[in-house]
């Protein structure tokens, strides 16, 4: 009787056995710093109740490196403007619905990895472009469309953010490659 | 028995932090540079707002060259937590030199903080974006958070703001960077 004697990849077949798991990082850093920054965004309305107080806040002072915070740009609450522009709003709070949504089905994530890629490139070139466009007034956008905008950019830039963070699970010491094997 | 390579970050973010803190104070000087030599518009999207959001969309990349500067060390096998420790050391150290050097910076040009002060003033008088009843409170604001450039609470915040800012953007993307540009070490499977 012959027997095939075909060399076993160890490296393949670990990697096809090895649940996939989120990274402990997502839940100790990437989630909470997102709501973070998603609140803080949107909590200026609850402390404050007027502009000046709002062009003083801490919200005001941590975004001012990362977004204009033009006040005729920004989303109003109350007669107070939020802490970002409206397409930053957009971006963070997409991103933590992706985030918090997409931590359920990362293993379908993982599936559709070129679509997300497709979808980030995409998402980016529209931010540029509208971005650009405005800055330079080729044209204006009204605030809802920089909220969608920024939407899909933070919800892709989400889905790009699990999909990295998807790694396979260790094996314990004595886990049987193959399975259980009675005889 | 071969000896253990201890792999150290520190080269890797050192200079991928010190050379884009000095880009990212540079794009910042000249933004407020450039707010100073303008007549006002009353615009308040100055060149020194968009000088920072600028200069922080080139930091983010930070995180990506303390990565590249890693893998061309050590080669490419890399876990996502080192990426994202790279990329936040890389934050940490940009958000240090960028600041260090924007507190240094008006030793050079003694009129710097009094001519951005009377720019930034000079736009928010003009704007039509604010209403008028709030114009003199806002005034005021700018007027106090440049004379107190130098008081410690504004450094302490300068700098808080710039740690958070930077570390948590470039920890995403040296941990992007790690993900797309290294190799995950056969350990982790």
């Amino acid at each position: 009787m012959k027997h095939s004697q075909e060399p076993i990849d160890m490296h393949a077949a670990r990697q096809r056995s090895a649940n996939p798991v989120l990274h402990p990082l997502f839940y100790l850093v990437v989630l909470p710093a997102s709501l973070f920054f998603a609140f803080a965004a949107w909590s200026p309305p609850l402390f404050y109740s007027t502009v000046p107080e709002w062009f003083d806040s801490w919200q005001k002072a941590l975004f001012s490196q990362v977004c204009h915070q033009q006040p005729d740009r920004t989303l109003y609450i109350r007669d107070v403007p939020l802490a970002v522009c409206s397409r930053c709003t957009g971006i963070y709070t997409a991103l933590l619905a992706a985030l918090a949504t997409l931590s359920f089905f990362f293993t379908f994530v993982i599936k559709v990895k070129l679509y997300i890629m497709r979808m980030f490139v995409m998402a980016s070139l529209i931010l540029v472009l509208d971005g650009a466009s405005n800055l330079f007034q080729v044209w204006q956008t009204p605030d809802f469309i920089r909220l969608l905008t920024g939407a899909f950019w933070g919800f892709a830039t989400g889905a790009l953010l699990i999909f990295s963070l998807v790694v396979p699970r260790k094996r314990k010491r004595g886990d049987n490659l193959y399975g259980t094997c009675s005889t | 028995m071969e000896p253990v390579q201890h792999k150290s970050i520190w080269n890797a973010t050192g200079m991928a932090g010190v050379v884009f803190g000095f880009v990212v104070f540079l794009i910042s000087i000249i933004g407020s540079y450039v707010t100073i030599h303008s007549e006002p518009t009353g615009n308040l999207l100055s060149g020194t707002i968009l000088a920072s959001v600028i200069g922080c969309l080139i930091g983010v990349f930070g995180g990506v060259m303390g990565v590249k500067l890693y893998i061309r060390e050590y080669g490419p096998e890399m876990k996502i937590g080192q990426g994202a420790v790279i990329g936040l050391m890389t934050g940490l150290i940009m958000g240090l030199i960028s600041q260090f050097l924007s507190l240094l910076w008006p030793l050079f040009d003694g009129a710097f903080i009094e001519n951005l002060q009377t720019a930034m003033i000079a736009n928010i008088e003009l704007s039509d974006q604010i209403p008028a009843a709030q114009k003199e409170d806002m005034i005021d604001a700018t007027y106090a958070q440049m004379q107190n450039y130098y008081s410690a609470g504004s450094i302490i915040q300068g700098f808080l703001i710039s740690f958070v800012t930077y570390g948590l953007l470039n920890m995403l993307s040296g941990l992007l960077a790690a993900k797309f540009m290294g190799k995950t070490p056969q350990a982790e499977l």
